[in-house]
């Protein structure tokens, strides 16, 4: 056999309370043979006292249910599990209404969502939140998973009408590119690694088919160079003389691709410059790209530290200190207006004030209501911000890791917010900048 | 190995798959996501903390800590010490091993005693405690203070049991070194909280995503020396068994089977039951009762490797 190249797919399940979540996650873990097999023994002991015979999947990824029924702290819990072809990782994020802001956490590095739809009870509040996140958060793939086919008798016309039922409400979401549907039943297994024989109406692929083969080379977006500098690299009295003048910029690519003679930007200074090499512990590359992590040497030895941002020339990126975005809210300690929080975006960390809250999403009709009094706990609205220092930046819709930032309380130090930038109203001036030199 | 259930036997996984095609270039294959994503967080750590960390055991996670330490600084030093917690349990080989990578590596080497801190009532052990497992925390602890660290980064991963599947990449520790559920936060994106304030400190685990699988390609693919103490030990069948220096000593926790195809390890062969009666005693396994999950998993940032 030869040795490939595998991937990693990140997904987030979500679904309501009782949709199979648990089930479902226990099936991929299970049939990916990626159990410790004590794991697979204790439950095979259970399955034989509790009788029927059935193993319960859903007790592979117990903890969460444990916790839901004590009414403590619902949290993201990670799992993996591999094929031969890619190897996962599983945002688990509970389903209950209020845990907005745990599948916000947990979708935000996803390339891609499962929603979990009971095919008894069809669309529900949950689906149309679901897909409102998904969308909000710009995941790159989204499944529809009809689950408890079984339940329904396997009939197409039930697949169908709640098929229907999401394709009529997805519009308003917009952005969402890639949508699949699958009919699956998470207990019994149809559709998930194999085509079920109850299907033969279906021609799609099954559910761990899909995970393996959607195509996840272009979910990062290669056309605009930004890598927000994070640490300066500056050997201290090195023993090698060669790195004496060596004064690297390190950093993690966030978005594109830069190669050795590019000339790029740095901001907020609005100097140009070329990149004069890029460094790596495995030597020097001719070029880099999202998301790998580098060292970056420039041709002039300009003053940059961390927070800054280089750029490519072409497709630059905004630069203000007056923000929209939109905010999904994280704490009990609702958002209010006027109140100042630091703000992370990048690299960067800055003072910053909100300066209004523009509206509040309804998630059942997809309707802002406008000037709401306040954000409480996950609930997702926009808001305008104003920081202390400028900040360079893509819209969220554009660039996850460019667009995003969080909102610290201070004192606390808590992670309040999750937000997402509009696109900025013009790129920054370069033309403006280049007195500066 | 029994199926209960027609239904539930794995499925699909004998089937012949096809072979993936080749990468487009500018793809990173799992190592090298893993790889980036560590080395973020560790120049995360690097440029937010006054006084960081590295806790280095000598065991295979923290083997790899410090590569990709490497990797986020070189060619600076890197901008850290590292602190290993020396139980007393330890293998001769290990201490040489660890003090040697140390001093190849250039970096400032911090080594404190259990024995030190039970000595000086820092750890006390109830009787009969042969593990010093649980006495590695006070030990620890002690350390940070002695030190003023803001932040340790460990090697734990979220795979090595079920209660660590919610740990963040950031885990933030009270004024008194302690995990409290509620103060843990939201982690969303690649945009870390690593704000503390005086007295409080973190915990960072940068291989949180990574599984012990990834652990061992990751050694063999940057050829990193494991010491060699991990293939000393046969297993009843004659094929090496890696052992796992975690705190106590030596463990015999995780199986490794050699595989013929490659040599590589094969996690889910591990059979926990046939070596259970080969532990030594004052064993205290990855495998913990129900009830005793709030200790493991307080503990279970500390298996850093
Ligand atoms: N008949 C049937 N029952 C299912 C299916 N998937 C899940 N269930 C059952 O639905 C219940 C809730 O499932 P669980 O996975 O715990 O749901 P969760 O709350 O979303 O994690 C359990 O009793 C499952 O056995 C399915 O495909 N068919």
């Amino acid at each position: 056999m030869s040795v490939h190249p595998v991937e990693i797919l990140r997904f987030n399940t979500c679904g309501s309370v009782d949709d199979g979540k648990s089930t479902l996650i226990g099936r991929l873990l299970y049939d990916s043979k990626n159990l410790m097999e004590d794991q697979i023994e204790a439950l095979e002991r259970s399955a034989d006292i509790t009788g029927g015979g059935q193993i319960n999947l859903a007790n592979l990824t117990d903890g969460l249910r444990a916790e839901r029924e004590q009414g403590i702290t619902i949290d993201v819990a990670y799992r993996y599990f591999a094929t031969p072809r890619r190897k996962f990782i599983v945002a688990d994020t509970p389903g209950h209404v209020q845990y907005t802001r745990n599948m916000v956490t947990g979708a935000s590095t996803a390339n891609m969502s499962v929603v979990l739809v009971d095919a008894r009870l069809g669309v529900i509040e949950q689906t149309r939140r679901h897909s409102y996140i998904a969308a909000l958060l710009g995941i790159p793939h989204v499944v529809f998973a009809v689950n408890k086919m079984d339940l329904v008798d396997w009939r197409e016309e039930r697949f169908r009408e709640i098929r229907d039922d999401i394709e009529a409400f997805l519009p308003k979401l917009g952005v969402l590119k890639d949508v699949k549907f699958i009919p699956i039943s998470a207990l019994n297994g149809d559709n998930v690694v194999e085509p079920s024989p109850h299907t033969p109406w279906y021609q799609g692929p099954t559910l761990l088919g899909h995970l393996e083969t959607v195509h996840i080379a272009s979910d990062w977006d290669l056309t605009a160079f930004r890598m927000p500098v994070q640490w300066v690299n500056r050997p201290n009295n090195p023993k090698d003389h060669s790195l004496h003048d060596f004064r690297g910029l390190s950093g993690q690519v966030a978005r594109g691709l830069v190669k050795t003679g590019d000339p790029v930007m740095v901001l907020p200074a609005g100097i140009k410059t070329t990149v004069k090499e890029i460094w790596t512990y495995d030597g020097v590359v001719q070029e880099a790209f999202a998301p790998q992590s580098v060292t970056i040497r420039l041709q002039d030895d300009l003053d940059v530290s961390r927070g800054d941002m280089i750029v490519g020339l072409e497709n630059l990126p905004g630069m203000s200190s007056d923000l929209r975005a939109h905010i999904c809210w994280m704490n009990s300690r609702p958002l209010q207006k006027g109140k100042k929080y630091f703000l992370k975006h990048a690299t960067q960390t800055v003072q910053a004030v909100v300066t209004n809250l523009d509206n509040r999403m309804n998630i059942q009709t997809f309707e802002p209501e406008p000037e709401p009094a306040e954000l409480a706990m996950n609930s997702i609205g926009e808001i305008r911000v104003r920081t202390a220092k400028p900040l360079i930046y893509d819209g969220y819709a554009t660039n996850r890791l460019t667009g995003s930032f969080i909102l610290i309380e201070q004192g606390s130090n808590q992670t309040v917010g999750a937000g997402m930038l509009l696109p900025p109203t013009e790129p920054v001036r370069p033309e403006y900048q280049d007195f500066a030199i | 190995m029994k199926s209960a259930n027609a239904a539930c036997t794995p499925r699909g996984v004998e089937r012949p798959w096809p072979v993936l095609d080749k990468m487009s270039s500018y793809q990173l294959d799992h190592l090298q996501y893993l790889e980036t994503e560590s080395i973020h967080i560790m120049r995360e750590v690097a440029a937010e903390f006054e006084r960081p960390t590295i806790l280095f055991s000598g065991g295979k996670d923290s083997i790899c800590l410090l590569r990709l330490a490497e990797k986020a600084f070189r060619p600076s030093d890197i901008p850290m010490p590292f602190l290993n917690v020396d139980t007393g349990h330890h293998f001769p080989e290990l201490n040489e091993f660890r003090d040697r990578r140390a001093a190849e590596l250039g970096g400032k080497l911090i080594v404190r005693k259990v024995e030190d801190a039970i000595a000086s009532g820092i750890a006390v052990p109830t009787p009969g405690e042969i593990s010093r497992n649980r006495l590695q925390i006070p030990t620890l602890l002690a350390a940070i203070d002695e030190f003023q660290f803001d932040c340790a980064i460990g090697g734990a991963r979220r795979d090595e049991e079920k209660a660590r599947a919610k740990e963040r990449f950031f885990s933030f520790r009270d004024s008194f070194g302690q995990w409290d559920p509620r103060n843990q936060r939201p982690e969303i994106w690649n945009v870390y909280n690593a704000r503390v304030n005086p007295g409080e400190n973190m915990r960072v685990f940068p291989l949180s995503n990574w599984t012990e699988m990834d652990i061992w390609e990751y050694i063999k693919r940057e050829k990193l020396e494991v010491p060699a103490i991990y293939f000393s030990h046969k297993r009843p069948g004659g094929a090496p068994r890696w052992s796992v220096a975690a705190g106590d000593g030596y463990r015999s926790a995780e199986g490794k089977r050699g595989s013929a195809r490659d040599g590589g390890p094969r996690p889910h062969h591990r059979r926990h039951h046939q070596h259970r009666s080969r532990r030594k005693p004052g064993y205290h396994g990855r495998r913990y009762h129900r009830r005793d999950r709030g200790r493991a998993r307080n503990r279970a940032w500390f298996a850093c490797g």
